[in-house]
């Protein structure tokens, strides 16, 4: 433990949350971040789902590869063990939220369920197994990504509820419009390529 | 979901489930056994590809059993402290036609900006590097990228030294490396990784700086 | 044998997965750099597909209903792995352009969608069927929105030189934002020739087990919580 592992994780942070953002450059949970970006209020409830799972899932699937399969030289059994585990993690969580704390099961409750089969999840995990990183990095790692994750989802449905009372050409109504958004921003998070 | 079955009985999905989980088991370990060979062979092409090139004088390449143990209980920082973070998992002797050693290949593993690289370099007995190549580098695609492209390997080739220096555009002796824009962490990861593989040689490697030194 | 000719062109162009139901859209954003990577990722999905209908099809009488989710997880999963293994094995090139990719296949709304909607309650040789043409109708939808990238952003349809030399690649076309404008500009075309697609609502989309709706992903599981979401908002909206 020296500053240099600092360092790492600083950068390891920096760079899921914003330069390799998992929306806007990995591609992972798009369908959620076109789905559910409509309204601040629900774009704020999911992304605090995807942390709190992103961050539970990477902890599990880290300590899984590591002192199961990995010792076992089982790695080959990582895609199935690990969207057994989330698939297991979701309902476990949202029973036990639904029963410790009902006001935050209100919260978050309904976008538990979504987020099983939300790739962000998985390829977190995955990505995690896949630049070797130990225990804390992938916490850090896992945080990060769900944090750029809830930072895009967030910024989206700001700009769709203001473009609600835009005079929006018929052609690029609905659909259209939402990925242009999605370009622009993803040009400009491009833009944090540079930062490391 | 619609529970219009008889009576759900737990006992039943439980054994259900566990047996379609054991024979999709028993098919993977089927195929993994299968394809366990192939996979390895395509794995070593790949290293073998990538050593031929950073040491294209070599006729033949044997693995230096001592060297690779030695390396695997060597703390690297113990040499010189800008070496940490650095592991050696490959050294294999590079011979000539006539199976006389020319020179060492190492592989050397480092922490790039966001994941693990593996640099082979191929240093000469005269102690001039041969080339280096990137084995794997899973950095994002198009940054830490750049630094697959030839321009930046051959900065390396040809330059009789032992240590290279990051440098920022202003690279003035033969030894200097430029920082590539956008990754600046990848290439000081890699010439890190160069440093300590030739670092390793000078200490350990017979023929090279190491006997030279006693 | 209609019948299973009518499932290949209901795949590759009724319901096309891609161009029609907007299904899987992660895979096709993310890989589609160019033509060689739509063939690689297209055919991948497919034998998965293929084998995962099949077998969940041939099983479907034995499937307690109440663990249907985990069933098809596992059996969905182990295929992926296989075929992961197999392309390490024999295309290790294709293995590496697509990293990641490969395994994510487990997530894809195409998969969990026609293996519930369709191979569950259908017999194995139309499931057969179906898995073909919808892992098809994926592929050349990959294939030609990967050779438009290419030839945009490289100058290139698999890797022969296709625009002239004066021609200046626009490189935003093979990087992340280029993937989103692509997409953009296909539904905007739909819409304005008012083709059918789930993303004009169009598009017959209850065919599908997860509404056809990749936006609003995914699975019957989950159509609960829409109506749930939805009435959470109305509430919100009259406080």
């Amino acid at each position: 433990m020296n500053t240099n592992y600092f360092v790492n994780l600083l950068i390891i942070l920096i760079s899921a949350a914003f330069i390799n953002n998992v929306i806007l450059s990995q591609f992972l949970g798009i369908c959620p971040f076109l789905g559910i970006s409509n309204k601040i209020k629900s774009a704020v409830g999911m992304g605090f789902a995807v942390i709190f799972v992103i961050t539970t899932a990477s902890i599990l699937c880290s300590l899984i590869f590591q002192y199961i399969l990995s010792p076992m030289e089982l790695g080959y059994l990582q895609t199935i063990v690990f969207i057994i585990v989330i698939a297991a993690l979701v309902q476990f969580v949202e029973m036990v939220v639904k029963k410790v704390s009902p006001p935050l099961y209100d919260a978050l409750g309904v976008y538990l369920p979504l987020i099983t089969t939300n790739c962000a999840v998985l390829g977190v995990a995955l990505l995690n197994v896949e630049k070797g990183f130990d225990l804390v990095e992938s916490i850090v790692n896992g945080f990060a990504s769900a944090l750029g994750f809830t930072i895009s989802i967030i910024l989206m449905a700001g700009i769709r509820e203001r473009m609600e009372h835009n005079n929006i050409p018929k052609t690029l109504k609905g659909f259209p419009i939402t990925l242009i958004t999605a370009t622009l921003m993803a040009m400009a998070f491009y833009g944090f390529a540079g930062l490391v | 979901m619609s529970n219009k079955n008889k009576k759900p009985s737990i006992l039943r999905d439980a054994l259900s489930l566990t047996l379609i989980t054991i024979i999709c088991s028993f098919a993977l370990a089927f195929v993994y056994e299968i394809t366990k060979d192939p996979i390895k062979a395509q794995e070593d092409a790949k290293k073998n590809e990538g050593y031929q090139v950073v040491f294209s004088d070599a006729a033949e390449l044997v693995t230096d059993e001592e060297l690779v143990a030695l390396a695997a209980e060597t703390d690297l920082s113990s040499l010189n402290a800008d070496y940490s973070g650095v592991t050696i998992d490959d050294v294999v002797q590079a011979l000539d036609g006539n199976g006389n050693k020319i020179g060492y290949i190492v592989k050397s593993n480092v922490r790039g900006y966001s994941s693990t690289i593996s640099v082979a370099t191929g240093y000469s007995l005269e102690g001039v590097v041969q080339g280096i190549e990137l084995l794997s580098i899973n950095d994002t695609p198009g940054f830490g990228m750049e630094l697959t492209n030839p321009e930046f390997k051959d900065r390396f080739s040809g330059v009789k030294t032992n240590h290279f220096n990051v440098t920022k555009g202003n690279a003035a002796n033969e030894n200097d490396i430029d920082v590539y824009s956008g990754s600046t962490v990848s290439t000081t990861a890699v010439v890190k990784a160069v440093n300590a593989g030739i670092g390793f040689l000078t200490e350990n490697a017979e023929g090279l700086g190491g006997v030279e030194n006693e | 044998m209609n019948k299973y000719i009518e499932r290949l062109t209901n795949g590759l162009f009724k319901e096309n997965p891609t161009f029609v139901l907007m299904l899987g859209m992660c895979p096709t954003l993310a890989v589609t750099i160019s033509a060689w990577n739509g063939v690689g990722m297209g055919l991948s999905t497919t034998v998965v597909l293929v084998a995962s209908n099949v077998i969940i099809a041939a099983l479907r009488k034995f499937i307690p209903n109440t663990v249907r989710m985990p069933y098809f997880i596992v059996v969905v999963a182990s295929m992926v792995t296989i075929v992961q293994l197999l392309l390490q094995a024999y295309f290790p090139s294709v293995n590496e352009a697509l990293g990641i990719y490969i395994p994510l296949i487990v997530v894809n709304c195409i998969i969990f969608g026609r293996v519930e909607a369709y191979a569950a309650k259908n017999k194995v040789g139309l499931s057969l069927f179906d898995g073909i043409g919808m892992g098809l109708g994926f592929t050349i939808a990959l294939i030609l929105i990967g050779s438009f990238r290419e030839v945009l952003g490289a100058g290139t349809i698999f890797g022969f030189r296709v625009m002239p030399e004066s021609f200046e690649p626009i490189t935003m076309f093979v990087k992340p934002p280029g993937a989103f404008l692509v997409l953009a500009m296909l539904t905007a075309l739909q819409n304005k020739f008012k083709l059918p697609s789930a993303t004009n609502g169009s598009a017959k989309t209850s065919a599908l087990a997860c509404g056809g709706d990749c936006a609003n992903c995914s699975g019957e599981t989950y159509s609960a919580n829409h109506e749930k979401i939805n009435s959470e908002n109305t509430k919100r909206k009259e406080d």
